[in-house]
């Protein structure tokens, strides 16, 4: 059974899908330096929502409504439709215990759905599993349509945990660089429609070919240094999708712009015969907004193709992995059929999907 | 089809239906350190994890008792688990570390993620499967099922179930496996589940 994807829809402090592909294009930095935000006051650089007035489930039910808008508001009741929400730490103010459960369950009710919303919640992972879980329950004839919605907040719990593991950096952060020092965290909400019916969806939607994960079996909190499980879940994943190498056209890696994190997705890409591809990290724009991420990734891959620009890789100026890749230096119109997008994350989880035009 | 099962409620482990654990209230050391001494393991990391990861940890190696993993591949044994507070014991303790002790915690921190459990359980393995850890309100056998069904076409055996620690322990992994004539089957996990 074949599966489509579109009605790509972000909220992020840059703004929407389009806004954010246009910033990038031009040049525009998406993260700003925020002073006295650390444990200890220290300044550290965020793409955060300057005027923070909206409730996290608001949020939530914001971008699920701009995402259906874009296909057939209709489902959003039917028995057919579920929404998957991809988060790590979900709504903290209703307590650690309901973080993930309280939003699910307003937002179930809110918005009268019939289902109770499916929580992934997988580290850094998330977004891409929550994509592929869709296509995976789609194909089984579980549900028609699946809207899967992304969404993570900066809290002082989440910046202190990454300062404590000192892998923050208070510059604009640079994947891949040889100058690179760490993560910028963002945080916002992205959406996307998974179906099985191409003719729902108002704009141009695409094909959904395969998406696996794979472990590092390694550590729970640094990444392979072999690369192990991402270089696992893109074979898996191309295998699902009957594909090669060669096929891909554009990777969307993870880039996190930490020291290991990139060395390790450099390996992989290597080992896997992909360093020639044409990559980049939009984490150098957008931060790293955890649950949302591989979703606000994939919101942008779609973007890159409907649009047939690859899009520069924020942050990059100078080779900083022991093995090369093919970062995208300059904004260049080039037609984009097949995409590879990545994520890992603690835990050692590593995952990645294809995506395709729909010809 | 469901090949084996543990189930830790409260006080008690069964191990596909019999006693096979019963916590020593005598015994000042918590009910997990006292399965880890019973099970003779020697795994100095079990005693740097979290409360979910020794959970999950503990319910694989009974059930590693009963099968025989050597069996299967590196990648071919999946995992997914669930439960409807993520890991909010490990969460207030983090939360502690910075608000009360006044120094963030990096060893709490790295737990603060519900699927720690899994890359727990496959850096004890080698496994570098799938898996995947969901949120759910309740226990539901049919999401499981519905796990299954699709991991199907991924690999040859699932360890899988629900670890949940609030208000008290109430944890069921199963391992099931498919074989040449029946694909996964997991009927029984509501009566196996339902049994303490």
């Amino acid at each position: 059974m074949k599966v489509y994807l579109g009605a790509e829809s972000i909220i992020s402090p840059s703004g929407n899908a389009e806004e954010c592909f246009d910033k990038i294009k031009e040049g525009i930095v998406g993260v700003k330096n925020y002073a006295g935000r650390g444990f200890n006051k220290e300044s550290f650089c965020l793409s955060s929502f300057e005027h923070h007035n909206f409730s996290f489930t608001q949020l939530l039910k914001d971008i699920i409504l701009q995402s259906v808008k874009c296909f057939d508001e209709k489902v959003l009741t039917s028995d057919k439709t579920l929404l998957i929400i991809s988060s790590t730490k979900g709504d903290l103010s209703k307590g650690y215990a309901q973080a993930l459960t309280a939003p699910a369950t307003a937002i179930q009710k809110d918005l009268q759905l019939k289902h109770f919303p499916l929580i992934i919640s997988n580290a850094c992972a998330s977004g891409v599993m929550a994509i592929n879980a869709a296509a995976h329950l789609l194909q089984k004839k579980k549900y028609e349509h699946i809207i899967v919605a992304g969404i993570d907040l900066i809290s002082d719990f989440i910046l202190y945990g990454f300062q404590s593991l000192y892998a923050l950096s208070n510059e604009a952060s640079k994947p891949f660089d040889k100058d690179r020092k760490g993560i910028n965290l963002g945080e916002g909400a992205a959406a996307i429609v998974v179906s099985t019916q191409s003719s729902a969806f108002k704009n141009e939607c695409y094909r959904w070919l395969g998406g696996c994960t794979a472990g590092d079996a390694n550590h729970i909190s640094g990444p392979s240094r072999t690369g192990e499980g991402l270089y696992r879940s893109v074979i898996a994943t191309l295998k699902e999708s009957g594909l090669t190498n060669s096929d891909i056209d554009f990777v969307s890696a993870h880039g996190t712009a930490t020291l290991f994190n990139d060395e390790m997705e450099a390996i992989a890409m290597n080992r896997l015969n992909m360093q020639h591809i044409p990559l980049n990290s939009f984490k150098g724009f957008f931060g790293h907004t955890l649950g949302a991420a591989g979703i606000i990734e994939t919101a942008m891959c779609i973007q890159s193709m409907k649009k047939n620009v690859l899009l520069r890789s924020v942050g990059y100026d100078d080779c900083g992995t022991s093995v090369p890749l093919h970062i995208i230096e300059k904004n260049t119109p080039e037609k984009i059929n097949t995409v590879l997008k990545t994520a890992s994350g603690f835990g050692g989880c590593n995952a990645s999907l294809i995506i395709q035009k729909n010809s | 089809m469901m090949t084996t099962w543990c189930r830790w409620k409260s006080d008690k482990v069964l191990l596909n239906g019999e006693l096979f654990f019963q916590c020593d209230k005598n015994n000042t050391e918590d009910m997990a350190l006292q399965l880890y001494r019973f099970l003779k393991i020697d795994y100095p990391k079990f005693h740097k994890m979290d409360s979910l990861s020794k959970t999950g940890f503990l319910l694989t190696e009974i059930i590693k008792t009963r099968v025989d993993i050597s069996r299967f591949a590196d990648d071919e044994i999946a995992m997914v688990f669930a439960n409807n507070h993520s890991c909010s014991e490990t969460d207030v303790k983090f939360e502690h570390s910075y608000l009360e002790d006044k120094t963030p915690s990096p060893a709490l921190f790295v737990y603060t993620l519900p699927n720690i459990v899994t890359g727990e359980i496959s850096i004890r393995n080698k496994w570098y499967g799938e898996s995947s850890v969901y949120i759910l309100p309740a226990f539901d056998a049919g999401f499981f099922e519905n796990q299954a069904e699709i991991l199907q076409a991924h690999t040859k055996a699932l360890m899988a179930g629900w670890l949940q620690l609030l208000p008290e322990t109430d944890a069921f992994i199963y391992f099931a496996e498919k074989t040449a004539e029946e694909p996964f089957s997991t009927k029984k996990i509501l009566q196996a589940y339902h049994s303490l």
